[in-house]
Parts: structure tokens; sequence; C-alpha cells
């Protein structure tokens, strides 16, 4: 039973440790010589494992071969003869020296095999553990150790050989075809990297290098990579996205961002990835793209094609004006002068009236009436037409605002309206015509005492400010005329009175729409406005609420 | 008192009527009325008009060309010149008083604002 226990564990004992095992066990024998049943038994335990020795060698893969210390040979196994190819003859002569002998003419470099071997016979104490190359291009790994008994003598030795052809063509193989990825991934423009989950790359080719300034190593050896590469949030949740939409859509996608360089530049990338799933890990193939230069390209093209629109816009409505202008003038003509004879022959009737005949009398009024209305039209569509010649100069606008003002004063009942000024007091000049912009202010400032019947609040107000990207909406709505981050006057006109019905919020700057009837309101007044604002290539902006007020605002740029 | 001589110069044949009419409704002017400006020194010369009534848009000869007729004329030059014209824009109006006019009013005119003009020229004569 003990027995039995201890040759199954022997099974997994390496080379070795069987040999010394080997060594001791004959030792024991000479021990166990004193006694014959104990010699006996012995002989059984010896018997016993060298079966199981045997068995163990017989099908082992490597080639067994245990020489003893005079070069006999103790014990060689079937594969030994079959990858060296010994005659049976010869190997039935036991001895090692004939058997090297016969596989001279079969080795790549004999002398030195020799030599080898020589070597190894007389340094006992050295392991060996090298290749063996055959003519025949096959590759032995050789394996040869001494065998010493338990007081340290020796018995001689015990060579291993194995034929590891097939895993060294593999691994040739492999290292040829990564040889041939490096210098593929080395040369082309693209930067690759191959990567897993913890961000460790296992390609990461030259192109990598030169875009991001970081080594395959500082890559590497960065626990945060991502926050290298992307220092700012913004790009960093991006690429975070980005891999994350990659481990759960499991598609290949393209993302184009914006990554810093190890020497703070920034670069336009788009970056490809796919997951690839190996051994079930999560690996990342990438290919990096600059496309900075395509960025920049596109945004110069962009500007130049907006600034094209701007020009050609700007041709369009002055070559639109000049039309109406010349329009206008001629349409003036025509209708001023039979105005002026209508309003002469009822100037006539109206003397012949007695003011008995009321009726008469109301129906003349009403003639006069829409003559007015009439010639208000006409003058209102030269006044619009005329807006296209500008004199422009650096105006203080507060001035402006105030001869406005004085000049509707009249118009606007005191103890009912209340005036509001607040003009911020260093403003910097504007580019404007002092006229229209005059004709712009007492529009709005008559419309906001129209819209006031029962009296009121109007503000008046002035102010420098710098347009934001996303701080300024009224930079954006017109974000034609204005560069970012320009500097910039508001003026705004606010009312507390009945405010514009949504639906007409869109309408307010069609030239004829009025809510004000054909008596009080031609409807030209804001699209007069707009029409200067526009020609000063500034913005104006309504805002109105119902019941609350109306705020319009207009931007101008500074000269 | 004597009646004021008013001339009408105006291509419009409807507009000289009926100004002509309205002005010698009130009993207070006599008016002479041409329907251009070709001859105007002559009827200035025969008719000798306190003021003259000046359209600016005629054929042949302008209003502005019959300024600098009337200015070059020894009787013209102290008449007092109105323009009464359809056009409004202010270079025209500059145009005008370049030519030393008294006063220029854009139609549709009411006929109690021509008056009031006509007085007030007659008035600094
Ligand atoms: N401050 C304001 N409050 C309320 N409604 C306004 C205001 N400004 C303009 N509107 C609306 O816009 C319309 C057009 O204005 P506008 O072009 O100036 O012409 P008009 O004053 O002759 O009607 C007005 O009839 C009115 O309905
Ligand atoms: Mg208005």
């Amino acid at each position: 039973m003990i027995l039995r226990k201890r040759t199954m564990a022997q099974k997994n004992k390496t080379k070795e440790e069987l040999v010394k095992e080997i060594g001791l066990l004959q030792k024991r024998i000479v021990e166990l010589e004193i006694s014959d049943s104990a010699r006996k038994k012995a002989e059984e335990v010896l018997i016993f494992n060298n079966i199981i020795l045997r068995t163990q060698q017989e099908l082992s893969i490597d080639g067994i071969l245990v020489v003893d210390e005079k070069g006999k040979i103790l014990f060689f196994n079937q594969r030994f003869v079959n990858i060296w190819g010994i005659p049976l003859d010869v190997i039935e002569l036991r001895s090692d020296e004939r058997v090297q002998q016969s596989v001279m003419d079969k080795l790549a470099s004999p002398e030195e095999f020799a030599r080898k071997v020589k070597h190894l016979y007389e340094t006992r104490d050295e392991i060996c553990n090298d290749e063996v190359v055959l003519k025949d291009g096959r590759v032995f790994d050789r394996y040869s150790v001494s065998m010493f008994d338990a007081e340290g003598e020796y018995y001689g030795r015990v060579w291993y050989f194995r034929d590891i052809t097939e895993r060294k063509k593999a691994e040739e193989a492999l290292r040829e075809s990564e040889n041939r990825l490096q210098s593929v991934l080395s040369t082309i423009q693209e930067s690759v990297t191959f990567s897993n989950e913890t961000g460790y790359f296992y390609v990461y080719n030259l192109a990598m290098e030169k875009l991001t300034g970081y080594s395959m190593k500082e890559a590497n050896a960065c626990p945060d990579f991502i926050s290298l590469l992307y220092p700012d949030p913004k790009n960093r949740q991006m690429a975070l996205k980005g891999i994350v939409e990659l481990l759960e859509k499991r598609t290949s996608r393209e993302i184009e961002i914006i990554i810093t360089t190890k020497s703070g530049q920034f670069r336009n990338v788009s970056i490809f990835s796919s997951l690839i799933s190996y051994n079930g890990r999560n690996l990342f193939l990438s290919v990096y793209r600059d496309i900075t230069e395509r960025k920049q390209a596109e945004e110069v093209l962009q500007e130049a094609c907006t600034e094209l629109k701007e020009t050609q816009a700007q041709l369009i409505q002055a070559e639109k004006m000049e039309v109406i202008g010349r329009l206008a003038s001629g349409v003036a003509h025509e209708v001023k002068n039979p105005l002026g004879i209508i309003l002469q022959g009822v100037n006539y009737l109206e003397g012949k009236i007695s003011s008995e005949e009321k009726d008469m009398f109301e129906i003349v009024q009403m003639m006069k009436n829409n003559i007015k209305r009439a010639d208000n039209i006409v003058c209102a569509l030269l006044e619009f037409s005329r807006a296209g010649e500008l004199n422009l100069k650096a105006e203080d606008i507060n001035s402006i605002l105030e001869s406005s003002l004085s000049l509707v004063r009249y118009k606007i009942n005191p103890p009912d309206i209340e005036i509001f000024k607040e003009l911020a007091s260093d403003l910097p000049k504007v580019s404007i015509d002092s006229n229209k912009m005059e004709q712009v202010f007492i529009n709005l400032l008559l419309n906001a005492v129209d819209a006031m019947p029962r009296g009121g609040k109007l503000f008046m107000r002035s102010y420098p400010i710098q347009l934001h990207d996303s701080k300024n909406d009224l930079g954006r709505r017109n974000g034609n005329y204005f560069k970012l981050t320009e500097k910039a006057v508001v003026v705004q006109i606010e009312d507390t009175g009945n405010g514009i019905l949504e639906e007409n919020l869109r309408k307010v700057f069609d030239p004829f729409f009025t809510t004000k009837g054909p008596k009080n309101g031609v409807g030209l007044g804001l699209a007069v406005t707009k029409n200067i604002i526009d020609m000063h290539k500034g913005i104006i902006d309504i805002e109105s609420k119902v019941g609350k007020g109306t705020k319009v605002s207009i931007i101008l740029r500074i000269a | 008192m004597e009646k004021r001589k008013v001339m009408v110069v105006d291509d419009e044949p409807d507009f000289i009527k009926v100004i002509k009419l309205n002005l010698e409704e009130t009993g207070n002017y006599e008016v002479m009325t041409l329907s251009t400006a070709k001859d105007i020194i002559p009827e200035v010369h025969s008719f000798k008009p306190d003021v003259i009534l000046l359209d600016m848009l005629m054929p042949s000869t302008g209003g502005l060309d019959a300024c600098e007729m009337l200015n070059n004329d020894s009787l013209g030059k102290n008449i007092p010149i109105i323009i009464v014209s359809a056009l409004g824009k202010d270079q025209d109006r500059y145009a005008a008083y370049k030519k030393g006019i008294i006063d220029y009013l854009v139609k549709p005119i009411e006929n109690k604002d021509l008056i009031t003009a006509i007085e007030h020229a007659l008035e600094n004569k």
C-alpha cells in the first residue's frame, strides 16, 4: 500500500527528481543487503519502480539516454532511437561513443556538439539545457544532468532530447509576422495603437509617437494616459464616451476629437476604433489620423464662404435698395402731384360748404385725412429707400439718444409716462450715420409711447458689451455681422406698454405691418429701423410680453 | 386793399387751375398761370408778379433753370420765389435754396399753408 502511494506520487515528479530517486533507491539496496528478507523486499521495490519508470520513459515525448560514468549506455527509450535514427546494431552495442559517432553526420555543427558532450562529461555538476540543430533542419531541445547518489558519488549522465522543430517553426513564423507587422506599422502614416482595457499598449507605432510626442514607454508608464492626451474635460469626456459606446455597441466607430501633445499643442484627430475580443478580453484597435490641417482648411473655407455670402447679401441688399430707391422716388413724384391737386380741390370744396351741411363737411375732412395718409405712405417709402445712403462717423450714441428724445418729447405726456435714462458714461464711440440713427430712435420712442396710452415707464439704456459665444444670444441671432468677442455698444428702448402678440413678433419688421389702424400707423417705422440697423451691420432684437411691455435692443459696432 | 399778383408755374394743368381758383377765391390775389417756364422772363415783365410759385420738375425748363433765369433778370431777381413741388428730398431742397428761393413746399399742400407761405414771402419781399 505504501509503495503504491509512492509510485502514484512519482508520476508528477520531474526528471531530476526521478533520477535522484533512482540513485537513492540503488543506495538503499546496498543497505538492505544486510538482511536477506529485507533485500528481497527491496528488490521488489526496485523492480516495481523500474517498471513504472520504464513505462513513463517509453511514453515520454523526450528521447532519453542514460550513460554511466564509463560511457556505457544504461538505458535508452525508443523515442531516442527514433528521433536520432540510430541503427539497431549501433544501439545494441550500448556504447555512447558509437552512438555519438553514428549521429555526427546528422548534425549541423558536429564539432561543437562533440565538444559540448565532452565538456559535459568532464564537468559533472553542470546542467545543460540548449538546442541542437540538425542538418535536415530539425531542432532538438537538449537537457542533460548528472546522476549522483546521496553521498554525492557520480553515476553518469541522463540525456533528454525533444524534437521542437514545429514549435521553433511556429515561433519563427510568429516572430517574422510580428516583424513584418512592426515594419508595416512603423512606415504607415496613420498612428495605430492596440491596447487593452486598462490602457496598456501592445502596439503603439512610430506615427503615434510622432503625433502625440509620447513614446510607447511613456504611454505605458503613465497610469492615466487619457488625461494626458485629453487634459480638457470636454475632450476627455468625449473620448471616454467613445470607449464606453464601443464596449456597449461593439461596432467600430470614428470620432473627431482634439488631443493635446506632449509639447502642449492641440491637434485635431479622427480616431477610428474597433473592439477585438481575444480570450474573453476586450482589446482596442485604434487608428488616429491627424486632421488638423484639414480642419484649418475647412475653417478658412467656411470663413471665406461666410464672408462671400455676407458680401453677396449686402450686394443684393444694396441693389435692391437702389431699385427700390429709384422706384420710390419715381412713384413719390407721380403720386404726390395728383395728391396735391386733389388736396387743393378738396380745399376749394371745403370753402364752399356751409357749416350746416354736416355730412358734406365730414366727408371733406375724411378726404383730407386720406390724402394725408397716402402722402405719409409715400414719404415713408421714400425714407425707407433712402436708408441706403449712409454717412458714417464716430459718434457718441448717448447724445443721439438725447437729441432723439428731445424731438419726440412733445408727444410724451410727462405725468403719464416716466422716463428713465440709464446711459453708460464712458461708452466707446460708435460708427453710425447720426441722422439715420436719430430716425431709428425716434421710431422706437414713438412706438413705445404709442404702446402706453395709459402711461407707463420708458427706459433708455446704453452700455458696452463684449460678445461671448453663449452668454449673449443677441450676438448669435445675426452672427454674420459680429465676430465673437468683438466689443460693441448696446442701446435699449424699453416700455411697460401693451406688448406685441407672439404671432406678430415675426411680422413687425415687415413693411406696412401695423396694428394701429390706418389713421395712426403706416407700418414702416420698424421696417425703416431694421433697414438702417442692417445697413450699419448692427443687430436689432425685440423681446415682448403682452401686457408687460416691449424691449428693443440694438447692438452697434464701435468705431 | 390792392390785390397781390401771384404767378404760378407748373406743368400740371389741373394743379394750376385749382390753385388759381383757390387763391382767387380769397379775393386777395390776382393769379396768372404758366404751364411752362420756357418764356418766364417776358411773362414776368408783362405781368410783374409780387411772388412766383414754381414747380421743380417740368419738361424742357425745370424749376432750378427758371430760378437761374430769374436771378439773371433785373426785374426777376427781386421777386420772391416759392417752390411748390412733389420732390421732397433734402438735396432738392438745398439745390433750390442755393438759388435764393424764399420757401420750399412739398405737395400735397393745404391751401391755408400755401397762403401762409405766400403772405410770409410778400412780407419779406
Ligand atoms: N413698443 C411697442 N409696443 C407694442 N407694439 C409695438 C411696439 N413697437 C412696435 N409695435 C408693433 O409693431 C407694429 C409695427 O410698428 P411700426 O413698424 O413702427 O409701424 P407703426 O408704428 O406705424 O404701426 C406696430 O403697429 C405695433 O403693433
Ligand atoms: Mg411706428
